[in-house]
């Protein structure tokens, strides 16, 4: 079907895609576990417990255990990030040692709640203290040093084109990188005590999103087909109609 | 859903003596070794041997081995040592059905072939003489073959170096490992993977996998997108108060997230909470898709709080949050009376009538009544609501007969129909509940709603499956089990037996499975 044809890609439409969509059987309790999976390795403890409440999902974990990456997130997710660093710290002061572009992405964080909040001043001073001399020292986070800097120039960064910096989601994603550096240190050190089990160090459902992203791409070079361009809305785009 | 893997494969695990004559060999007792006794003096006194099916189906001449190359491994593999040869030719390679008895594989349609004598390949696509490809082997090398089944290549090895693609495009499944003798005195050994291979075929596997977790960590998914869809989940099937946890503990900020909160609490004051009457209002006029409409115009959902496929969602959640606590604490009865209070018409405008929403309903509320021990009251319900919902359709029919059948069980939570009583049950009535009201608010005409996630897992497999077809079936299949995380009792064993395989891998001497994942399957290897 369609074999050896590499200038002849297989189109398949609209109705005919949805059919194979139907064949697909996507259990509830799996993707409830996919959506637990997440909550517990990112340390959404509270989040977690209701779910498994409202869901019946099993975390698989001991919730209480991870009461210190819960807390952590919650700082840098209200903003403050030198708790987060001072909690992090007292954890393992390995973890911001040893990865530099983690450190560097938490004080980029701790720069924007400043501006935030309005402390233009005190931004101006701690990009200077902090920031510069690491974008020379690391010359591969001079172009997030530079863009971050550049908030300080506009008066109205929300409606600037580095708005993005200023959204939750820019919270969310140094918490995240956080929050993974340390559950990998905290996997590695149970690993070293010879312990089996814990805790994977990523959550699935981000690789479950790259794998459609990638296989996509795959298929791209086979076939047209309904593809999914915004995995937000999960919107399926009908191929553009043939030339001829 | 369970992928077939290729250990469970038949592959070729020896040479096939059973069918005809062997002109010109004889094969050991082992089915291993194969030492050429003609004369090796014309063309036509070529002795073959194929590792292929063990009945004789075809007019072979020759003798094949015993299984053809499992279709579902990403690379199959296997190696010749060449024991005694003196001139002549020896051609190593697969070789299809037809192939002919007295031929070097190469010089028949559909079969490969790589020469000792002259190290050059041969195919029925290439000139007579073949083409550079290798250098030459005899006696004391050990020269390998294999096929990566889902780029359809051929390559071959010679004392454990790969020597390159040799083919390309390759066709004519299921190829047999096959070798052609020309040479007095030649004696080889196959080996199917039950010695040691001197070319680590694994490693081939174990790189391609690095290759995929490249690509991955080079695809930019971005933790917003991430933290929108697990938002968009929990909106979707009225996760009320764990999106409020999680709103509160993301960060997610904005009206939507405040409207979870309020339907949050709404939830948690139960039954006496007063409804929602702005959704009613909206959707008194049977279906007019006023304010936004459900899918909130699609493309733009990508704003800061898209990831609900819209307004939609978010209306209704407290209604969608409170009859899912309901159905999950088994009081359907109050489930049934909220909703004809808030969704007026639902109940009965549900599309399939009784075997939608209003049947699962009906066998909640029966099933309830079975687990509280009320068997006169099932039993009534039974002969009464229940009876008249037959008909539907088999499928729903069937569940149907199981539910009454509960009855004849004195405890029917020990019973082999112990799974109607599941929370997982109550959670799939809930689930189908909770799509009604969300259908029944939508648009007339729009897509039935669905969680982002859900869609997202639906496409990745079907994108796989398209991929998987496209490449003839060869190759592993993908098994979307493989990425989801382990139901909790599993994970400790899979942690362990992840710890187990990464000792294993440690030690590369040591036979063993290569690890299983979508495209981690193992060379086969006989045990």
């Amino acid at each position: 079907m369609g074999r050896g044809e590499s200038n002849n890609k297989k189109r398949i439409g609209g109705e005919e895609w949805q059919r194979k969509l139907k064949d697909v059987r996507v259990r509830k309790e799996d993707m409830n576990r996919v959506v637990m999976n997440f909550l517990v390795t990112e340390g959404y403890v509270d989040a977690a417990r209701v779910f498994e409440r409202e869901s019946g999902t099993a975390p698989g974990v001991d919730l209480d255990q991870i009461t210190d990456r819960m807390d952590i997130r919650k700082a840098v997710q209200s903003g403050d990030v030198e708790q987060a660093i001072e909690r992090v710290n007292d954890l393992d002061p390995e973890i911001l040692e040893e990865q530099q572009g983690l450190f560097f992405h938490l004080q980029q964080q701790r720069l924007i709640e400043l501006i935030r909040q309005g402390q233009l001043q005190e931004a101006l001073e701690f990009a200077q203290e902090y920031l510069a001399p690491r974008g020379e020292d690391h010359p591969e986070l001079l172009e997030e040093l530079e863009r971050t800097v550049a908030l300080l120039v506009f008066e109205d960064v929300r409606s600037s084109p580095l708005a993005d910096l200023m959204d939750v989601a820019q919270r969310q994603k140094t918490a995240s990188e956080l929050n993974a550096a340390i559950l990998a240190s905290q996997s590695q050190a149970s690993r070293e005590r010879g312990e089996a089990g814990g805790l994977e160090a990523e959550p699935k459902l981000p690789n479950l999103l790259k794998l459609l992203v990638w296989a996509q791409k795959q298929l791209d070079e086979k076939a047209t087909y309904p593809r999914i361009e915004n995995l937000v809305t999960a919107e399926l785009v009908e191929p553009p109609p043939a030339d001829d | 859903m369970g992928s077939p893997r290729a250990a469970h494969e038949p592959q070729p695990s020896e040479l096939n003596t059973s069918s005809g004559s062997l002109t010109f060999m004889e094969v050991g007792k082992d089915k291993l070794t194969v030492r050429y006794n003609g004369p090796a003096q014309h063309d036509n006194d070529v002795g073959s041997i194929q590792a292929a099916l063990r009945l004789p189906s075809c007019d072979l001449r020759a003798a094949p081995s015993n299984h053809p190359v499992p279709r579902r491994c990403l690379v199959y593999y296997f190696e010749v040592a060449v024991k005694e040869a003196s001139g002549g030719s020896i051609t190593l390679g697969f070789s299809d059905r037809n192939f002919k008895q007295g031929r070097h594989p190469g010089y028949e349609p559909n079969s490969y072939g790589y020469r000792g004598d002259t190290g050059r390949k041969h195919h029925s696509s290439l000139p007579v003489r073949g083409e550079e490809y290798g250098p030459a082997f005899g006696p004391g090398d050990v020269v390998g073959a294999g096929i990566h089944l889902s780029k359809h290549e051929i390559f071959f090895t010679k004392n454990g170096q790969h020597l390159g693609t040799a083919f390309r495009n390759v066709t004519g499944h299921p190829l047999f490992p096959t070798i052609g003798l020309h040479s007095q005195g030649a004696s080889v050994e196959f080996n199917f993977g039950r010695q040691p291979f001197q070319f680590d075929a694994r490693a081939l596997v174990a790189a391609e996998q690095r290759q995929l977790a490249d690509a991955l960590d080079s695809t930019c998914v971005s933790a917003g997108e991430v933290h929108q869809m697990v938002r968009g989940y929990l909106l979707h099937y009225g996760y009320a108060k764990s999106l409020a946890a999680f709103d509160v503990a993301a960060g997610m900020v904005g009206a939507q997230a405040a409207e979870a909160e309020a339907a949050a609490q709404a939830g948690t004051v139960g039954t006496a909470a007063p409804p929602a009457p702005q959704h009613q209002q909206q959707q008194s006029g049977a279906g007019e898709a006023e304010g936004g409409g459900p899918d909130g115009g699609g493309a733009t959902g990508l704003a800061v709080n898209g990831g609900d496929g819209g307004g939609g969602a978010a209306q209704l959640l407290s209604l969608r949050c409170q009859l899912r606590q309901l159905l999950m604490a088994g009081d359907t009865a109050a489930a049934q009376q909220l909703l004809q209070q808030q969704a007026p018409g639902l109940l009965a405008a549900a599309p399939g009538g009784t075997g939608g929403t209003g049947g699962s309903f009906e066998l909640q509320f029966h099933l309830a009544c079975q687990q509280r021990g009320d068997i006169p009251a099932a039993l009534a319900y039974a002969e009464g609501t229940l009876s008249g919902l037959r008909g539907a359709s088999a499928e729903h029919d069937a569940v149907l007969r199981d539910v009454v059948a509960l009855i004849a069980y004195q405890q029917p939570e020990q019973s082999p129909l112990a799974e109607l009583l599941s929370p997982a049950r109550r959670e799939a009535a809930a689930d189908i509940v909770n799509a009604a009201v969300l259908r029944w608010q939508a648009a007339p005409g729009a897509p039935e709603p669905q969680a982002a996630l859900e869609a997202v897992l639906q496409q990745l497999t079907a994108v796989q499956r398209e991929l998987h077809e496209l490449a003839g079936g060869h190759g592993p299949e993908f098994d979307l089990q493989e990425h989801l995380p382990q139901p909790a009792g599993l994970a400790q064993h899979a942690a362990a037996s992840q710890q187990q395989r990464r000792r294993r891998q440690e030690q590369p001497g040591e036979q063993g499975e290569a690890g299983g994942g979508a495209t981690q399957e193992p060379v086969p290897m006989a045990e």
